[in-house]
């Protein structure tokens, strides 16, 4: 009897491969009829999903009525004119810069702060990163109590002699922003810390020690050989809080629920707001829309620029 | 260009290692020194003392007349080719070489004609836009010799620079790197575990073992006259042969009874102090090119009986592995260096110990009749037989 392993090591549908004749590697099956299965399957519940919703952000539908009409791109018009969205944008952006900055150059100076082979440095990385692993919620809520006008920081200023500082930090539209960034930083330096440390161990001690029986100071060394091999690790931070910073939710919800008179608004919370609280769903689509544009315009480039240093060029 | 010296200089790290211990040693101006011994002796360790990437316990370490215990590596004016050439991957073959001069603000220009300069001396000139990934190993070795010259230091320190090169290419290495210390003149400090390099690259070498200098001369001084048994097993491949022996009064002078055979010593084998081990054990040591064949010699020289275990024809030569009825040499230091070659070997030393006969080598003539599972005599040239005291390990002299 003949046993044919071809039967057992092709899935059926690589004919599909055969026919055409692309993709085939010497009669073996095209290896993307393998892994079709999971495409389509992507492709189904999650893109099309999203194409979905985004059709929504065409039309007036209110989430509740059975009837959505097409109005072509009057929610994105609106979005032009709307100041609370324009607000929102800003603060987005703002609070996405500062948040990417802030928590990479504070992760960094984790990572380099506790690479070397201090004997408690497991528990301290344990500290640092721990935040990043608690909910977002509880988080907020502990801060929260820790900004209260009455609560622990403003009586560390009274203490210390600095009374005149006190003031309502959420409460206050000049500084909510800022403090929601103080509690952003707090819970995600540990997580860049993590990108940064994986990053410096794949440097070899050894061009530390070259470089300074070269002559360089710690800080030219950081500069011309650090810096640069972190590159890889640069690229996976930057990208990766940058999408964190730009969709930031529950924290601000938590804190102040996009308050005090919007100052803490960001296109997430205000997506949110339009679809669920004011039930717009059109509109709050339109503003997804804009978000994930935002999101992939802004993390390609990114991308694309760091990639580039990862290179050299 | 500086020389180096070491006074009294102990490394014990934290957790009680003693690395190295009372170093006492000096390299001159332009000399190349090689410390040389087997895994963990130390001679990294001191290596990396005179770079400053170690702190020294206690002691003094001078370059150029000035005590640098205290001074930072970059200040040291001293230059390192590491063992994996530690290039900066990032960088092309020219900012690694420029590195040293960048990190000291050198002008540009300055720095770029001596990078030229250097990598023209090194072969390097059309690769000085290439990453140190598109290079070769021994490409990579010439780089990391360039960052190390371009500076000019007052001197080299090299950590097993070829132990990474594939034979051949050691072979051509270690001709250029002699050939351009001395080219250069600059004192160079030279780490190897290879006895061959540190023969032939060696203006001196000094032999460590548990971080204690064991001996420091010339590279023939210390082939031809080991201060001990570890010198003496360390150096030379094959390895001198070591035979466990009894001496005593015999005719006009003295002999050693080596198993049964009792082997006269003519007076040109015998020096001052071998008369006061007269009925003591001691261990006698040949190297191989010097037991030979019988008919090669006159008559009157020392004789040795054994079974010719196995034959190796190299061309040139003849090995012959003489199956001896005398009780090897182990000692501490010679388990050491065949616990560094392999562990076969330390299990073929304690089956010799264990069968009471040892396997010696002796070096015959390419055209020598001798075959496997006979008996033959191997001729000792008399003026080059070794003794050692069994119990001090050291040579009697």
């Amino acid at each position: 009897m003949t046993v044919t392993t071809e039967a057992v090591s092709r899935p059926p549908w690589s004919r599909l491969g055969a026919r055409t004749g692309r993709g085939r590697t010497g009669g073996k099956p095209a290896p993307w009829a393998w892994a079709a299965p999971a495409i389509l399957l992507l492709l189904t519940i999650h893109y099309l999903a999203i194409a979905a919703g985004a059709w929504y952000a065409f039309t007036d539908w209110s989430g509740a009525s059975p009837r959505a009409s097409f109005i072509g791109l009057a929610n994105f018009r609106h979005i032009l004119q709307d100041h609370t969205a324009r607000t929102a944008l800003t603060n987005t952006l703002e609070l996405t810069v500062c948040f990417v900055v802030a928590v990479n150059v504070l992760g960094l100076l984790l990572a380099l702060g506790t690479r070397r082979t201090l004997k408690t440095r497991n528990l301290i990385r344990s500290l640092f990163f721990a935040p990043a692993v608690l909910s977002p919620l509880a988080v907020s809520y502990i801060w929260q109590f820790i900004f209260d006008y009455n609560g622990p920081l403003n009586f560390i200023l009274r203490m210390a002699g600095m009374g005149s500082q006190q003031r309502a930090w959420l409460g206050s539209p000049s500084w909510a922003l800022w403090t929601v960034l103080v509690v952003l930083v707090w819970q995600f330096a540990g997580l860049a810390m993590i990108f940064y440390l994986a990053g410096l161990q794949s440097i070899p001690d050894e061009l530390e020690e070259a470089s300074a029986v070269d002559g360089a100071t710690p800080f030219y060394h950081f500069r011309r050989v650090t810096l640069p091999l972190l590159a890889p690790a640069l690229t996976v931070s930057f990208t990766f809080t940058l999408l964190l910073g730009l969709r930031i939710f529950d924290q601000i919800i938590a804190l102040t629920g996009g308050g005090p008179v919007n100052a803490t608004e960001t296109l997430a919370t205000q997506v949110y707001k339009q679809t669920w609280v004011y039930g717009r769903f059109g509109y709050g689509a339109a503003l997804a829309l804009v978000l994930s544009l935002l999101v992939a315009i802004l993390a390609f480039a990114q991308l694309a620029v760091l990639r580039l240093r990862e290179r050299g060029g | 260009m500086a020389s180096v010296t070491f006074a009294r200089v102990d490394k014990i790290y934290p957790d009680g290692t003693r690395a190295v211990s009372g170093l006492d040693l000096e390299v001159s101006d332009g000399e190349l020194m090689v410390f040389v011994g087997p895994s963990g002796c130390g001679k990294t360790t001191v290596l990396r003392m005179v770079a400053g990437l170690e702190e020294i316990t206690s002691g003094e370490l001078r370059i150029g007349g000035q005590v640098v215990n205290k001074v930072e590596p970059r200040q040291r004016d001293v230059a390192m080719v590491f063992q994996n050439y530690a290039l900066y991957p990032h960088m092309s073959v020219f900012d690694n070489i420029a590195f040293p001069l960048a990190a000291r603000r050198l002008p540009k220009r300055e720095i770029r004609e001596r990078v030229t300069r250097t990598a023209a001396l090194l072969g390097l000139e059309e690769h000085l836009k290439r990453r140190p990934r598109n290079l070769s190993g021994g490409q990579r070795q010439r780089v990391a010799m360039g960052r190390a010259i371009v500076r000019q230091p007052q001197v080299f320190l090299m950590d097993e620079p070829l132990s990474n090169l594939d034979a051949k290419l050691r072979v051509q290495m270690r001709v250029e790197i002699s050939r351009l210390q001395k080219q250069l003149g600059v004192t160079t400090i030279y780490v190897t575990h290879d006895q061959v390099e540190a023969m032939t690259m060696g203006d001196r070498i000094a032999l460590l073992r548990n971080g204690v200098l064991q001996q420091l001369g010339t590279p023939q001084e210390l082939y031809n006259r080991p201060a001990n048994l570890f010198a003496a097993t360390f150096l030379g491949s094959p390895a001198m042969n070591l035979f466990q022996a009894t001496i005593r009064k015999g005719g006009d002078g003295l002999a050693v009874d080596i198993g049964s055979q009792c082997i006269p010593l003519p007076s040109i084998a015998v020096n001052g102090h071998l008369s006061e081990y007269v009925g003591r054990r001691i261990a006698v040591g040949v190297r191989p090119e010097h037991m030979i064949e019988p008919s090669a010699v006159r008559a009157g020289h020392p004789r040795i009986r054994g079974e010719v275990v196995m034959v190796e024809t190299l061309g040139s030569e003849r090995l012959v592995h003489l199956r001896v009825a005398a009780e090897p040499v182990v000692t501490d230091d010679l388990l050491e260096v065949a616990r560094d070659v392999d562990v076969a070997t330390v299990e073929a030393l304690r089956d010799e110990v264990r069968e009471g006969a040892m396997v010696a080598v002796a070096r015959f003539d390419a055209d020598a009749a001798v075959s496997a599972g006979g008996p033959q005599e191997a001729a000792i040239r008399p003026d080059k037989i070794h003794f050692f005291d069994l119990e001090t390990g050291m040579a009697i002299r």
